[in-house]
C-alpha cells in the first residue's frame, strides 16, 4: 500500500513529456525539471543537514561550482558531457573536501558562519573573473553525450533518471551502517565519540558525497538553463535550498523533494500573482519554522 | 606490569591547575578504586585517559604503550572504556539501539554504505547478550528517555563493556542512586571485576571500601596516598584532607 | 606609494570598521547572551537608512533625521523582538537562521512595499561635502571624520554603558552564564527586548551614516550583515570588545586590501594578472583571515563563555 503513490507518480513522471508536448504543456516540463534538479540538491543538504546534523550554510558553492563548470568548460572548448560531468561532481567533492576539513573542527554557531564564509569566497572569486561573465553569468551550452542528444525532454528523463538513482542510493546508506553511525553522531556525538567512532571522519565522508551530488544538480541546471548566473553560489541560494529542507522535512528521507517540489510550485503560483511574492515565501517559511518545524513530511507522517 | 599508568601528568585550564603531577597505576585484574573530595580532578583525569582532553605534560601508558597523543575514538579500540558521570547516553534510541551502536563501533568497519545494517542479526545478539549482564534484558526495546536512573546507569556501563574492554572507567557509577539500586550497581561490578580491569571513580564510600582492592586519593589534582583499603583508612594526610571532612567511613 | 593615500586609505578603514562594530555589537550580545543567530540584524540597518532618508526628504535637516531614525528603528527592533524572536530563545540554530531568514525576504518586500525597488537618495549633509585639511597637505573628507567621531563616541557610550553601568553587570553576567544570571534575579526577558531595542539603533546609526557613502537600496543589510558575523567570529561571541577589535581588523584588512593588493601584485606579476587576480584576492582577503583565527583560536580572539 505505500508502494502505491510513488507508483503512480514514477508512472504520471515517465508519461509526462509526450503528453506534455500533445497537450502543449511544455512549459511545466520545464517546470518539473527545474523542481527535480532542486530535489537533489536538496536532497543532498538533507543528508548533511538532516541526516548528520551539520547546519552547513554554504551549501550553494557545490551546487554553483557544477554549474559553472559546465559552462566554463564549454567556454573553453571541451565538449564532452562526460569529460564535464566527472569534472564538475569531482571539483565540487574537492571543494567540499577542502572546506569540510577545516569547518568540521569548529561546531555550533562557528561552523554555521564558517560554511557561510566560505562559500561567500567562493562567490566572490568566480564574480571576479570577468572573462568568465562577472557578476553578469555566463551562457552554458549543453555538452553532448555521444549517444544522444541533450534537448529539453531527453534531459528531463536524465535528470529523473539520476534523482531516482541517487535516492536510491541515499536510501541505502541512510540504512547502513554509515547511515546508522551518522545518525547517532547528529544524536549525541560524544557519546559516539566515547564509542569509538572517529566522528570527524563520518561527518567529512558525509560532507563530502553531499557536495558532490550538489555539484551533480547544479550540472543539471546548467543544462536546464543553459546559463549560469553568479546567484547560484549566493547565500540566498544557501538559504533557498535550506528552506526546501525544512518544508520537506528535515531528516525526513523525502523531506528533499517535498521540499522542492512544494517551494518551487508556491514560488511559480505565487510569481504570477504579484511582484512581492517573496513576502509570501517568507511568511510561508515563517510559519513552518514556528509551527510546523517537522515539515511536511512530519505533518504526512502523523497523518499515516 | 601494569594495565594502566600515569606518569607525571599536569593540566591547567589557564590560571588553575585541575590535575598536579598526577602519577597512579592500576594493575591487571584489580579493582582501583579514586576518591577524592569535589573538585579534586577526577573527572579531568578520567578525560586525559580517555583522550577527550589533552594533558599539559605527563604520558598516559597502556599496556606498555605511551597512548598520550592517540585520538580518543583510537583508545576505545585498545580496550579502554569509559563510563559517564552525568547520564550520556541516545536518548531518543531503545536500549537495543544503543547497544548495537556500541556493538557495532568493535566490529569491523562503520565505512560500509550499501548493506542495510538491520541484517547484521550478530549485533543484535551481542547486544542481548550485554543487556542480559546488566540485567536490561527485558527492558531491551525501551527507549532510554523512559528507563529509570538506576537502569539509565547500568545503560552506561553496559555501553562501555561492549567494547570488551580490558579496562573499566567507571565515573561515579552510583551518582544519584538510592540504596536498592546502589546495591544492584556494587553487585554488577563486583562481577564484571572477575572478567575486567576496573578504575572506578565514586564518593559512595560504602561501594569504595567493599569493592577496591587498592584506593587512591585525589586532592587538589594531586595524588596524595595510594594503598590497600586498610592503609588508607589509617593513613592520617587522608583522613585530613578527606576522609574526616566527609565523616563516618564504611 | 603616496603617504597621503596611505593614510587615508587607513582612515577609511578606522571609519569603516567603526560602522561595523556598531552593527556587530548588538549582534554579539544576542547571540552571547541568548544564543541566538538573527540574520535579520542587516535588515535593521537597512530601516535606519531608509528612515533617515525619508525623514532628511520631509524635514531637510539631517541631524534632526538621524535621532528619529535611530527611535524609530529601535521601536522596530522591540516589535520583532517580542513577536517573532522570543519564540525562537529555546529553539535550535537550524530555526533561528530559518526564521531569521524569512524575516529578511518579509522586511526587504515591505520596504519595497512602501518604497519602491528604487534606491533612495541620501546625501551627506550640506556643510559636510567637502575636504578638510587634518595635516599639512593631507586633506579627508569631512564626513567621514564626522562618522569616525560618531563612531568612537558611541564605542565609548558602550563601553560605559556594559561596564560602568548595572545594566552593563546583567548584560555581562547574562552573556557569560545566561542560567547563572536568571538564578541571580536578573530579569532577563525585558534586559533581553532593551538589548534588542539598543542592538536595532545602533544598526540605524551604521545605516543613517553609511547611506549617504554607499547605496540605501533593498538588499543592503545583507552583505554588511556576512561582515558583521565575521567580525564577531573572529572577535569572539558575546564580547564587545572582541567586536571592536574584530570590527577595526576587517574594516582594515577589507579597506588597505582592496587598496593596496592589487598595487602590491601589480609590482610582482604581470598587469593583467594583477587586475584579475587583485580584487578578487581583496574580496575573499578577509574570509581567510577568518579561517586563520579560527584555526588558530577557535574561541576567537576574546572569547567570553566559560
Amino acid at each position: 500500500m505505500r508502494w502505491f503513490f510513488p507508483v503512480v507518480l514514477l508512472g504520471l513522471l515517465l508519461a509526462f513529456p509526450p503528453i506534455a508536448a500533445a497537450t502543449g504543456l511544455d512549459f511545466y516540463q520545464g517546470l518539473l525539471t527545474k523542481i527535480m534538479v532542486y530535489a537533489l540538491a536538496a536532497s543532498s543538504l538533507n543528508l548533511i543537514l538532516g541526516y548528520g546534523g551539520m547546519v552547513s550554510f554554504g551549501h550553494a558553492a557545490y551546487f554553483g561550482l557544477g554549474a559553472y563548470t559546465v559552462a566554463i568548460l564549454m567556454r573553453e572548448g571541451i565538449t564532452s558531457a562526460w569529460v564535464i560531468w566527472a569534472a564538475a561532481v569531482g571539483l565540487s567533492a574537492l571543494l567540499a573536501f577542502l572546506i569540510g576539513v577545516i569547518s568540521l573542527r569548529t561546531r555550533g554557531v562557528y561552523f554555521i558562519m564558517i560554511t557561510l564564509a566560505f562559500a561567500q569566497m567562493i562567490y566572490y572569486l568566480v564574480i571576479s573573473f570577468k572573462q568568465y561573465g562577472g557578476e553578469d553569468g555566463l551562457r552554458a551550452r549543453r555538452p553532448e553525450f555521444g549517444f544522444f542528444e541533450l534537448n529539453d525532454t531527453t534531459l528531463y528523463y536524465l535528470t529523473l533518471g539520476v534523482l531516482l538513482a541517487a535516492l536510491y542510493l541515499m536510501h541505502r546508506l541512510v540504512h547502513s551502517r554509515f547511515g546508522r553511525v551518522l545518525q547517532a553522531i547528529r544524536e549525541n556525538e560524544s557519546r559516539a565519540l566515547a564509542l569509538g567512532y572517529p566522528v570527524f571522519r563520518f561527518q567529512l565522508v558525509a560532507f563530502v558525497l553531499a557536495g558532490a551530488t550538489a555539484g551533480l544538480a547544479g550540472v543539471l541546471m546548467a543544462h536546464y538553463t543553459q546559463y549560469v548566473s553568479p546567484s547560484l553560489l549566493a547565500w540566498q541560494q544557501s538559504g533557498h535550498l535550506m528552506m526546501m529542507v525544512i518544508l520537506g522535512g528535515v531528516g525526513q528521507f523525502w523531506g528533499g523533494v517535498l521540499g522542492a517540489a512544494v517551494l518551487s510550485l508556491v514560488e511559480e503560483v505565487l510569481q504570477d500573482l504579484t511582484i512581492h511574492w517573496q513576502l509570501g515565501v517568507g511568511v510561508i517559511l515563517l510559519f513552518i519554522v514556528l509551527f510546523a518545524p517537522r515539515g511536511l513530511a512530519g505533518l504526512l507522517r502523523r497523518k499515516v | 606490569m601494569s594495565l594502566l599508568e600515569l606518569v607525571g601528568l599536569s593540566r591547567h585550564f589557564g590560571g588553575l591547575l585541575a590535575v598536579n603531577n598526577c602519577s597512579l597505576s592500576v594493575a591487571p585484574g584489580e579493582i582501583h578504586a579514586l576518591i577524592g573530595p569535589n573538585g579534586a580532578g577526577k573527572t579531568t583525569l578520567i578525560n586525559l585517559i580517555t583522550g577527550v582532553l589533552k594533558p599539559s605534560s605527563g604520558q598516559v601508558r597502556f599496556q606498555g604503550e605511551d597512548i598520550t597523543h592517540l585520538p580518543a575514538h583510537t583508545r576505545v579500540h585498545r580496550g579502554l572504556a569509559r563510563t559517564f558521570q552525568i547520564t550520556n547516553l541516545f536518548k531518543n534510541y531503545t536500549v537495543r539501539t544503543n547497544l548495537e551502536l556500541a556493538v557495532q563501533a568493535c566490529s569491523g568497519s562503520s565505512f560500509r554504505f550499501w548493506q542495510p545494517v538491520a541484517r547484521e542479526k550478530h549485533l543484535t545478539e551481542a547486544a542481548l547478550a550485554v543487556a542480559e549482564q546488566i540485567g536490561l534484558a527485558q527492558r531491551f526495546e525501551v527507549v532510554v528517555g523512559q528507563l529509570s536512573h538506576g537502569e539509565q546507569r547500568a545503560l552506561e556501563v553496559g555501553l562501555a563493556l561492549a567494547s570488551q574492554p580490558k579496562l573499566l572507567l567507571l565515573d561515579e557509577p552510583m551518582a544519584g542512586m538510592g540504596l536498592e539500586e546502589s546495591e544492584k550497581m556494587v553487585e554488577l561490578i563486583a562481577r564484571l571485576a572477575r572478567k575486567h580491569t576496573i578504575l572506578l571513580v565514586e564518593h559512595d564510600m560504602g561501594a569504595v571500601f567493599r569493592l577496591a582492592q587498592r584506593i587512591s586519593v585525589l586532592v587538589y589534582g594531586q595524588v596524595i596516598a595510594s594503598g590497600s583499603p586498610a592503609e588508607i583508612r589509617a593513613n592520617p594526610e587522608v583522613h585530613k584532607a578527606y576522609l574526616g571532612e566527609e565523616g563516618n567511613t564504611a | 606609494m603616496p603617504p597621503t593615500l596611505f593614510v587615508e586609505q587607513v582612515l577609511n578603514g578606522f571609519q569603516f570598521g567603526l560602522m561595523l562594530f556598531l552593527l556587530a555589537a548588538g549582534l554579539t550580545l544576542v547571540l552571547g547572551i541568548m544564543d541566538t543567530i538573527n540574520l535579520a540584524h542587516g535588515s535593521l540597518y537597512m530601516i535606519g537608512a531608509y528612515l533617515t532618508a525619508t525623514l532628511v526628504g520631509a524635514t531637510g535637516n539631517f541631524w534632526l533625521a538621524v535621532p528619529l531614525a535611530v527611535l524609530g528603528t529601535a521601536l522596530v527592533g522591540m516589535l520583532l523582538e517580542l513577536s517573532v524572536l522570543r519564540q525562537l530563545y529555546r529553539r535550535d540554530h537550524l530555526s533561528q537562521v530559518l526564521a531569521t531568514f524569512a524575516l529578511i525576504l518579509i522586511i526587504n518586500e515591505v520596504v519595497r512595499m512602501i518604497w519602491g525597488s528604487q534606491p533612495l537618495l541620501l546625501s551627506t549633509p550640506e556643510g559636510l561635502s567637502g575636504p578638510v585639511e587634518i595635516l599639512p597637505g593631507l586633506y579627508y573628507p569631512a564626513f567621514r571624520l564626522v562618522i569616525i567621531g560618531v563612531g568612537l563616541l558611541v564605542a565609548l557610550l558602550l563601553f560605559w554603558l556594559v561596564n560602568r553601568t548595572k545594566v552593563g553587570m546583567w548584560l555581562r553576567a547574562g552573556a557569560s552564564n545566561r542560567e547563572m544570571a536568571q538564578a541571580m534575579g536578573v530579569p532577563i526577558k525585558p534586559l533581553f527586548t532593551l538589548l534588542f531595542g539598543v542592538g536595532a539603533g545602533l544598526s540605524a546609526v551604521a545605516g543613517a551614516f553609511l547611506g549617504p557613502i554607499l547605496a540605501v537600496q533593498i538588499g543592503m543589510g545583507e552583505s554588511i550583515l556576512i561582515l558583521a558575523f565575521v567580525v564577531i567570529v573572529i572577535g569572539g561571541i558575546g564580547s564587545i570588545k572582541g567586536a571592536l577589535v574584530g570590527a577595526l581588523l576587517v574594516g582594515l584588512v577589507d579597506t588597505a586590501g582592496r587598496a593596496f593588493l592589487p598595487l602590491l601584485l601589480s609590482q610582482v606579476a604581470s598587469p593583467e594578472v594583477a587586475s584579475n587576480l587583485g580584487p578578487a584576492l581583496a574580496s575573499i582577503l578577509i574570509y581567510l583571515l577568518m579561517a586563520v583565527v579560527l584555526f588558530l583560536r577557535p574561541q576567537g580572539l576574546f572569547p567570553v563563555r566559560t
